[in-house]
């Protein structure tokens, strides 16, 4: 009894529903997405992404840099340049402050403390780019 | 004019053709606005919706995998578009709350609704479908109108097909209540014109 009531009911709805049909959009409801999605086409190729420096850019500094290094390596380049302090000099002022250095104790809390600091501040590094970067995002 | 399968135009919206797209659009504009409406109950919003939606489903073409119709691929879209829209803008909806214990009698509302023209028959059903609950009028119309299965619905708003059934049972003694409760108002307020 029931269930033949629910198979009526279920008729019922189907042919009401059938019967109203589906809702229409606006007119220009096709061109506007059209057009949206055209806008949205141009946007992308002004905002695109462009490093700072190009990859050339990159080439060009490596080969700079590995030129001057093999400059100063290789190179015939006199280093006797007068007014220069003689390396003894610079030496004796460096091993001055390693030695003191050595002797500098740190109790360990401190040295854990500043360790766990140090850990954490890079953590948060890598959060406040992601956030900085939703904040541009867009949906 | 020959209807090309949805594939046919997809692989070529996704080779560049746009105009392609804009056949897809036509295709299911109205179902997915549909959609839109019966959830948001506005047709301001629905239409920024259902646009809303092709432009997204556009963008995720890629995505898109064929493991599924196209069709229900959109329809879940816009569902899950227009759940999104009414938490953004913290709406709450009006819907009605029937007590579905009470009864009815199918007989007589189907002789009532005959009786009525055309055009206020129309606009009967569709406002007691209105005073729906957004979730259970989409689920009337993927079940009735688009007569999709139960997994396809299921697919589309993310419940369990056992779940849809009950939800379905529910939602049609409802439906029939509200338009008991409003085919009485009209009837007496008929009586009271002439």
């Amino acid at each position: 009894m029931e269930e033949n009531k629910d198979k009526k009911l279920d008729d019922f709805v189907k042919k009401v529903v059938k019967n109203i049909g589906l809702e229409t959009p606006s007119d220009h409801f096709t061109q506007s997405i059209m057009s949206k999605i055209a806008a949205q086409k141009e946007n992308s190729t002004v905002t695109i992404y462009k490093p700072l420096i190009s990859k050339t850019g990159w080439l060009v500094l490596a080969a700079i840099t590995l030129f001057l290094f093999a400059f100063i390596i290789f190179g015939n380049l006199d280093l006797n340049v007068g007014w220069l302090p003689s390396i003894d000099q610079v030496a004796s002022y460096k091993i001055d402050f390693f030695d003191t250095l050595k002797q500098l104790r740190l109790p360990n809390t401190l040295v854990y403390g500043l360790m766990g600091l140090t850990f954490f501040i890079y953590v948060q590094i890598i959060f406040l780019k992601k956030h900085l970067e939703n904040r541009y995002a867009t949906n | 004019m020959s209807q090309k399968p949805d594939d046919y135009l997809i692989d070529k919206v996704i080779k560049g053709e746009n105009n392609a797209y804009a056949e897809l659009v036509d295709r299911y504009k109205q179902m997915v606005y549909t959609l839109a409406y019966k959830i948001v109950k506005n047709r301001e919003d629905a239409e920024e919706v259902a646009q809303d939606t092709f432009v997204k489903a556009y963008n995720a073409l890629n995505d898109f995998k064929g493991d599924s119709k196209f069709s229900t691929w959109l329809y879940k879209i816009a569902y899950y578009r227009s759940l999104d829209y009414l938490k953004k803008n913290k709406r709450r909806v009006e819907t009605t709350k029937i007590d579905i214990s009470e009864e009815y009698n199918i007989a007589s509302l189907d002789d009532a609704l005959d009786a009525l023209e055309a055009k206020d028959r129309t606009e009967i059903i569709k406002h007691a479908i209105q005073k729906l609950p957004g979730e259970d009028s989409v689920l009337i119309t993927l079940y009735y109108f688009e007569t999709l299965s139960m997994n396809e619905i299921s697919k589309v708003m993310g419940i369990s097909p056992n779940t849809i059934k009950v939800r379905l049972f529910r939602g049609r003694k409802r439906l029939a209540k509200i338009l008991e409760n409003n085919l009485e108002k009209e009837i007496i307020h008929s009586y009271g014109r002439k």
